[in-house]
């Protein structure tokens, strides 16, 4: 017998006719996205799972042996390495340094973008330039330009007169000029982000303020800041993670240098996994930093969800 | 089939070389032009036979197919991609050049291995490289027999450093010692003598050092990570010691047959606390930027005038004694590693050999060492020098008067291979060697920067590689 419309919608027991039919729907809708499933779990979670096995394991890709059961002694080994707390701690340095300060200028380009001034839509295309080259093709442009012996920067410096600045090789500085770098290559993708959040912002709201008669500050930190907070969220969660992972910078710059101040995590795991070429614990550094990505994403996931909710 | 040396024809190198001034000069009689035109018909139909003859010998190499190799940025291989379209001609087919800094070569190469097939047919190995590799590489014993490759050519020093456990694994391309370059016009006008020992380096530099606008004492190696790294176990042989407890021989220390106790590491040592001392010192006397100076920037202050004296790999030399705008040209004397106290002059070994791996489709085996042997010509490595790699691994080619115009070091090098003043102790041959490399580049990098003094910097090293050498399973 074959189920009316209505049988769906009636209220009370449902029929076991319907109740078939259910189960065969549910079936149906496994069934069509178990690929897109499979794709996601060997896509996402395999690779995971065997980073997980191999910081298990003692395996040096130089030699023939294969990799050797090592338990958690990987682990062990990274939590009395002062060299990786040390990079743990630049990274977070650099991601605080340099977000911090793409933030603040991004924000304060958009709003300059924002006006409705000539030649600002020809400028604002210019101003994205930098984001669109390869990170790789930025270090090493910066590179030459920092360089103390033939560097445009220290040229023109020494030209004004003063004397070379050491700009790779001086700790704090070292960490200081791949924060301007990453601040110059970055900043724009932060600027157009809030300055679509900008144009997308209802102008009535604004009317509406300005009908209650809010200062201008006032409309700024009542009206606008709280309703470019998503907005602000997201390029956070973006850049905060984005920093945390990068490693183009330091690989073309300063190789960790000088004495381990711009070792980020992710050089330290390259030269780890790559040079040395130690796997196994190259893998549980790997682990521990994508626990240390997830702690930070979850952080900002969470401001920006409860925002949702008490909306 | 045996490689003759001496009366094989060019391999079309006409194509490389400089444009000839014009044939016919204006204003010349109508006969004598025609006969000239005779002439050189006549001539060119004879060079033709040469380098078709040529062509049809270096044509044969590849036939049609492509061949693939992985190599590294250094001065061989940049003349490879140079002169790659013209190699290509002479080949008679695709030539696939994959050229990778130091360290992304090294992790290809490793990568590569653990394929079932391998994505090259030829891979350039560094000198201190083959103990890491020896699982990787294919013996090339059976073919240098089956095809009567002339091994006598061949520098000893480079030929059998390509050897492990009897088994020969690479063919020398780029084999070149690292010595000290210094500018003689520097030091005849400062009244000094070329330096023997580090001490008479010290002295110099501080001499030389800011003596004129922008001149520093000496550039070298300082940056983070493998270049510092591999400095310093360098500059430890020139004290007089291997970074591992190899078993010494008269002449330094074996490297033959090395035994697990044989890897304890050897830093935290009389001749590694001088050697930290020595780069220390040194920091006073060296360029601007010093901490970031790897290879190509410490050539390139030596070669516009920026430093009297560099440690150099002889083969880079060509940067500035062929390029007619650098300050340095032709004002360079070169000497082996200057050594330490009670310690013998010896340069470290070190540059490129071309080997092939052995999870290689087996069908391409022969033409892998046939573009091997090619590339690894006497004339191919002629060429070569002519282009910007002055080094030559070969005897014949070492005493070509037009080798020796170009590149003044390679007669030095020479001299120093004949002297037995190069050795390749210095970079044992163990798979531990770039974790070795990597802990030294870090540690005395914090010494450098004066966040360790040199005493805590090797005890540090040594108790870091001790660590590697245990979780290694060595004792």
């Amino acid at each position: 017998m074959e189920a009316s419309r209505t049988d769906y919608f009636s209220l009370g027991e449902p029929k076991p006719d319907s109740m078939k039919l259910a189960v065969e729907r549910r079936r149906a809708t496994w069934l069509l996205i178990a690929p897109a499933f499979v794709v996601l779990l060997g896509l996402n979670l395999f690779p995971i799972v065997y980073a997980l096995y191999i910081s298990c394991h003692y395996w040096m890709l130089a030699r023939p042996q294969p990799p050797r059961f090592a338990g958690l002694s990987n682990y062990q080994e990274l939590f009395f390495d002062a060299r990786f707390r040390n990079s743990v701690l630049v990274s977070l340095k650099f991601i605080v340094l340099a977000v911090g300060i793409e933030m603040l200028l991004g924000f304060g380009l958009a709003f300059v973008f924002n006006t409705r001034l000539r030649g600002m839509a020809t400028l604002r295309k210019l101003t994205l330039l930098p984001s669109l080259v390869m990170p790789l093709v930025v270090g090493l442009v910066w590179f030459y330009m920092f360089n103390e012996n033939f560097g445009i920067v220290n040229w023109f410096w020494v030209v004004l007169g003063g004397t070379r600045v050491p700009f790779l090789t001086q700790g704090a500085l070292a960490l200081l000029s791949i924060v301007a770098t990453d601040v110059w290559q970055w900043t724009p993708f932060v600027m157009l982000v809030f300055f679509a959040a900008l144009q997308a912002l209802p102008e009535y709201v604004y009317e509406a303020a300005r009908i209650d008669g809010l200062s201008g500050s006032q409309i700024f930190f009542r009206v606008t800041l709280p309703l470019l907070r998503p907005a602000i969220l997201i390029v956070l969660i973006i850049r905060a993670v984005d920093a945390l992972r990068s490693l183009e910078l330091v690989f073309m710059m300063t190789k960790g240098g000088p004495a381990g101040d711009t070792e980020v995590l992710p050089w330290y795991l390259y030269t780890t996994g790559f040079m040395s070429p130690d796997l196994g614990y190259a893998a549980a550094m790997a682990v521990l930093m994508l626990a240390l990505v997830t702690i930070l994403s979850q952080l900002f996931v969470r401001q920006l969800e409860s925002r949702e909710v008490t909306r | 089939m045996k490689q003759n040396t001496s009366t094989r024809p060019l391999p079309a190198v006409t194509v490389w070389e400089a444009k000839p001034q014009s044939l016919f000069p204006r204003k010349r009689h109508s006969s004598l032009l025609s006969l000239a035109l005779v002439g050189v018909s006549i001539g060119f139909a004879t060079l033709n036979a040469h380098a078709a003859a040529a062509t049809g010998q270096a044509g044969s190499v590849l036939d049609g197919q492509t061949i693939r190799i992985l190599a590294i940025g250094d001065p061989v291989f940049q003349v490879m991609q140079k002169i790659h379209d013209d190699m290509e001609k002479m080949a008679g087919g695709k030539i696939e050049l994959d050229v990778r800094p130091f360290d992304v070569l090294h992790q290809q190469v490793l990568l590569n291995a653990q394929n079932p097939t391998s994505s090259y047919d030829i891979i350039a190995i560094d000198l201190p490289q083959f103990g890491e590799y020896k699982s990787f590489l294919l013996d090339l014993n059976p073919l240098i027999k089956q095809t009567g490759f002339d091994t006598t050519d061949f520098h000893q020093a480079a030929w059998t450093g390509a050897q492990v456990g009897g088994k020969q694994l690479g063919i020398p391309i780029q084999p070149h010692p690292e010595i000290l370059a210094y500018r003689k016009d520097l030091f005849e006008e400062a009244g000094l003598q070329p330096p023997v020992t580090t001490d008479d380096v010290l002295a110099a530099a501080k001499k030389l050092h800011n003596s004129k606008p922008g001149l520093a004492g000496i550039a070298w190696n300082a940056a983070r990570g493998t270049p510092l790294g591999q400095t310093f176990i360098q500059v430890m042989g020139s004290f007089g010691q291997a970074p591992i407890d190899l078993p010494r021989t008269d002449h330094g220390f074996s490297i033959d047959n090395i035994k697990p106790e044989n890897m304890k590491p050897m830093i935290d040592t009389p001749a590694g606390l001088a050697t930290a001392k020595y780069l220390k010192a040194l920091m006073d006397y060296s360029p601007p930027g010093i901490l970031n100076m790897a290879w190509d920037e410490r050539v390139r202050v030596f070669a516009q005038g920026g430093a009297a004296m560099t440690y150099i790999w002889s083969g880079r030399s060509a940067i500035y004694e062929l390029d007619p705008q650098a300050t340095a040209r032709g004002k360079v004397g070169y000497v082996v590693h200057p050594h330490g106290p009670n310690a013998a002059p010896v340069s470290p070994l070190g540059g490129w050999n071309l080997g092939i791996p052995s999870n290689v489709d087996k069908s391409r085996i022969p033409l892998a060492w046939k573009v091997i042997t090619w590339l690894t010509s006497p004339e191919m490595m002629k060429e070569y020098t002519k282009y910007g790699d002055c080094v030559s691994p070969r005897h014949s080619v070492s005493q070509d008067p037009e080798v020796v115009m170009h590149c003044p070091v390679v007669p030095v090098v020479d001299e120093m291979a004949s002297k037995g003043e190069l050795a390749d102790w210095q970079r044992p041959p163990v798979p531990e060697l770039q974790q070795i490399v990597d802990v030294l580049g870090s540690v005395m990098h914090e010494m450098l920067a004066g966040k360790r003094t040199p005493e805590d910097a090797v005890k540090e090293s040594q108790q870091q590689i001790d660590r590697i050498m245990r979780k290694a399973g060595y004792y």
